[in-house]
This record gives structure tokens, sequence and C-alpha cells, in this order.
């Protein structure tokens, strides 16, 4: 594994490499804390972030590295019209691994392609976001002990959300037991992953209520409403209620194991009295993402030894 | 005289290609998109002829005229059917079905404005998931898309 680029590349041996790393590096963090010694990370991000910049961040410090790049493009090259290519050809001969997240769909794909430095996808427009895969993955697995077989549900907006296609195409490869796919019409997921699911032999739901929808599920993963990516002029009013998840609709599913997860940020669609409760792994699940971030790292620059 | 009859009198040609059993209706695109009208020898184009296999069918011939792999991929997008018959001496020296490529590179435009190809100056490259369909998927955007644009 040399770059992160869709979640589509990785087979269930990728996945398992890379959570075995990550507890590797959770229970012993020392033996990693100078890997990255005299090593210089880009990272590019051309979309506002705070957690998988921060979070990556934090993963390079973490192992002995340096990280550069930029959050905004307001004061760089960009708004002088350079281009994508021009860039990653650019910041290829400053760094030994590069990080980017971008609007422009397929970029990471290409900037793989033009650079000999391993590229790491931190999101690409409405396409791929595989290192929130990654973690997302792991959380469910650490909590639930393994990925096999489990019942999920996803809900929120399942239209834009990269998230939510991003896991699905990596859940499937652990065969689920069903999946339960919760929204409004308008954010319902896009119909070529139904036939994707269906090509999997995965049992699903398409519904438009969560009602008692929690009962039977191990998972529920909960997503915002991207409206920064929606073109079309949609009320939101009225959605919010009946898609937010409070702490008595989850008590109110007799389902003291289910676990709830969010990509965050968080805005209605979980209520605050939800945070302090056995359900609520949101948190957790951004933590998480550091030493999921760490591991990918260590990989991709081929510094893992196989025992 | 027989549509049959006139058709091979009127369209003889002694050597170049015959495109044959074309989707009734496409061969005015596959004339567009191939530029065969601006070719300096005679290209014949017949719309909406008699099929036995198809109930109608286009056909073009041109003469003096090789078909290199691109445009036969794009005749494939655009009519996965048709027939290629290489004309020699007035006799067809080979002849069989178009067929399309597992990947397509650099002849469709991905239609989805997001794409990097569609931002920077990049060739694209497609795979074929679905052959009866043409339903292709852009290996940088990775969408699926079934209404393709030939560039």
């Amino acid at each position: 594994m040399k770059n992160v680029i869709s979640i589509k590349d990785f087979k269930k041996e990728d996945f398992d490499l890379v959570f075995s790393v990550a507890e590797d590096i959770e229970k012993n963090p020392s033996k990693y804390n100078k890997i990255l010694d005299g090593k210089v990370i880009s990272s590019i991000f051309y979309e506002p972030s705070t957690r998988t910049r921060l979070s990556f961040d934090s993963a390079i410090k973490k192992l002995g590295g340096n990280a550069i790049g930029f959050s905004d493009t307001a004061s760089i090259s960009v708004k002088k019209g350079e281009t994508f290519l021009d860039t990653i050809k650019m910041v290829s001969s400053y760094s030994d691994l590069i990080v980017t997240r971008t609007n422009i769909e397929g970029a990471p794909r290409i900037a793989s392609e033009i650079t000999d430095v391993p590229v790491i996808n931190a999101g690409d427009g409405k396409n791929q976001h595989p290192t929130q895969t990654f973690l997302d993955l792991y959380t469910i697995k650490k909590e639930k002990g393994s990925l096999e077989n489990l019942s999920i549900g996803f809900l929120g907006d399942l239209k834009y959300g990269r998230t939510v296609y991003s896991l699905l195409q990596a859940i499937i490869l652990y065969k689920p037991k069903k999946i339960k796919l919760i929204a409004h019409a308008f954010f319902q997921i896009d119909r070529s992953y139904l036939d994707m699911l269906r090509e999997h032999n995965v049992d699903f739901e398409v519904l438009e209520d969560i009602n008692d929808n929690l009962r039977d599920l191990d998972v529920l993963y909960v997503t915002r409403t991207q409206i920064e990516r929606i073109a079309d002029a949609i009320d939101l009013e009225p959605l919010k209620k009946r898609y937010t998840i409070t702490k008595e609709i989850l008590d109110n599913s007799s389902n003291p194991n289910l676990i709830v997860l969010h990509p965050l940020p968080r805005v209605y669609e979980i209520t605050k009295d939800v945070d302090d409760t056995p359900y609520a792994l949101y948190f957790k699940q951004a933590k998480n993402g550091v030493v999921v971030r760490q591991a990918l790292i260590c990989i991709c620059m081929g510094l893992i030894k196989n025992e | 005289m027989s549509e049959d009859k006139f058709f091979r009198q009127i369209g003889y040609i002694n050597d170049g290609v015959v495109i044959d059993h074309i989707s009734c209706g496409m061969a005015f695109d596959i004339v567009k998109i191939l530029k065969l009208d601006a070719l300096k020898d005679f290209v014949v184009v017949a719309s909406n002829f008699k099929s036995n296999k198809y109930g109608a069918k286009d056909l073009i011939k041109i003469k003096s005229k090789e078909l290199t792999d691109t445009e036969l991929n794009k005749i494939a997008l655009l009519s996965k059917h048709a027939t290629i018959n290489i004309i020699n001496n007035g006799k067809v020296l080979k002849k069989w079905k178009v067929n399309l490529p597992d990947s397509i590179f650099n002849i469709l435009k991905c239609n989805n404005p997001s794409c990097i190809t569609n931002i920077e100056q990049i060739p694209t490259k497609f795979y074929v998931i679905n052959k009866d369909l043409i339903k292709v998927r852009c290996h940088y955007c990775e969408k699926d898309q079934t209404n393709i644009l030939i560039k």
C-alpha cells in the first residue's frame, strides 16, 4: 500500500494491516515516536477542515515528523492560477508524503500518478474520504470486537455525504447482516449504491423514518446535511426534527448495545444529551483518527516491517 | 431495382471499409465524430436501410480508409452491434463485430463537471463496466456514466 486514494482500491487484508498497526501504535506509542525523524509531510488542503487536518498534523508530530502545507487558498500561488498538478509537482519536491484535500474529484488519483511520493486523499469533493472510513471501521472493530456480520444503519444525508459511500464500499467486504438506509427521499442514497449492495447480496432496507428501526442495529452512523455540496435550494427546517437522534429515541429503541457514530462536525442531528451515554462513540471515533492516520502514514512510507 | 442493388451500385468501393449494422440514426454521429466529411475520398452514408437482423440499420462505406483502434472504439461506443468489413479488390478481406475494450483512453469526456479531467488538461480514462448498457466508470472521479460524451 503506497497511496490511500479510494476505498475501492483496498482488500480486507489491507484494512486488517492498518488496524493491526494502529492497535500497536496505541499500545506502544514510544516505538513509533521517532519513525518519521527527518521526514517532511505536506498537508495541502484546498477546503476547510478541522478534524482531518488537525489529526493529520497530530499524527505527523507524534511520529516525530515535520508538517508543512496550507489550509486555505487565499494567500498562495493557487490564487495566481497555479494548477493542482503543478502544485503537486512542486510540493513533491519538498516532501516525503503528501496529504491533500480538494473539492476537485479525482485530483488525488492523478496526484498519485504524477509523483513518486505517497499520496493520501483527505477528501475529494463528493467522491472519497478514505481515511475517515479507516477510522470509522477501526472504531467499530474496537467496540464490537469484529466487523463481520453487523447490522448497520445510516441516517441523515446519504446523498451528499461521501463518508457514507466510502463506508458502504468497505463494509460490504465484511458481509454485513443488514444495512438500513434512513433518510428523507431528497437525501436518500444514490441508486448505484443500491445496485452495489444487491451485487454483493447484502440485505438492505431503504427507509424514510427512524421509527422503530434502531432496535436491531449494532451501529448507527449519523451524518450532517452537507449544505456546502447542495446545489438545489431546500428548506432543511422540517427535516431537522424528523432526523435528529436524542437520548430518548435511543433509550426507546431498547438496544443498549447500539453505538452511534458521526464523522463530525455535528450540527443538529445528535442532541447533546446523547454525548455522555454509552451510545455515543463519535468523540472516541474522532480521537481514533490520529492513530489510524499514523498507521496509514507509516504503511504508505514503507516503514512497517512484516513480522 | 431493389434497394439493396441500388446501394451496392451507388456505393461500390473496390478498396476501403464498410461499417455495417450501425444502429439506425447513428451513422451521422459517426461521420461527425470520425470527421469523415473531411476526407478526400468518397464516403457513402445510408440511413434507415432494411436489416434482416435489426429491422433497420445505417451503413457507411469509405473508400481507401483504414480505421484506427481509437476510431473503432468510438464506433463501438456509438453503435455496439456495428460490423467492420475490410474491402480489398472488391472482396471482403476481413470482417468482425466491433468490441468495446475494458478501458477507454482519451476518447470520452467525463460528465462530472467537478472531475479533475474537466478542470485541468488531463487525458481521460474510463473502465467499461457494462458492455450491454455501455456503462463506464471514470478512473479519476469514479462516477458511473451511461450518457457518454465522445470528445
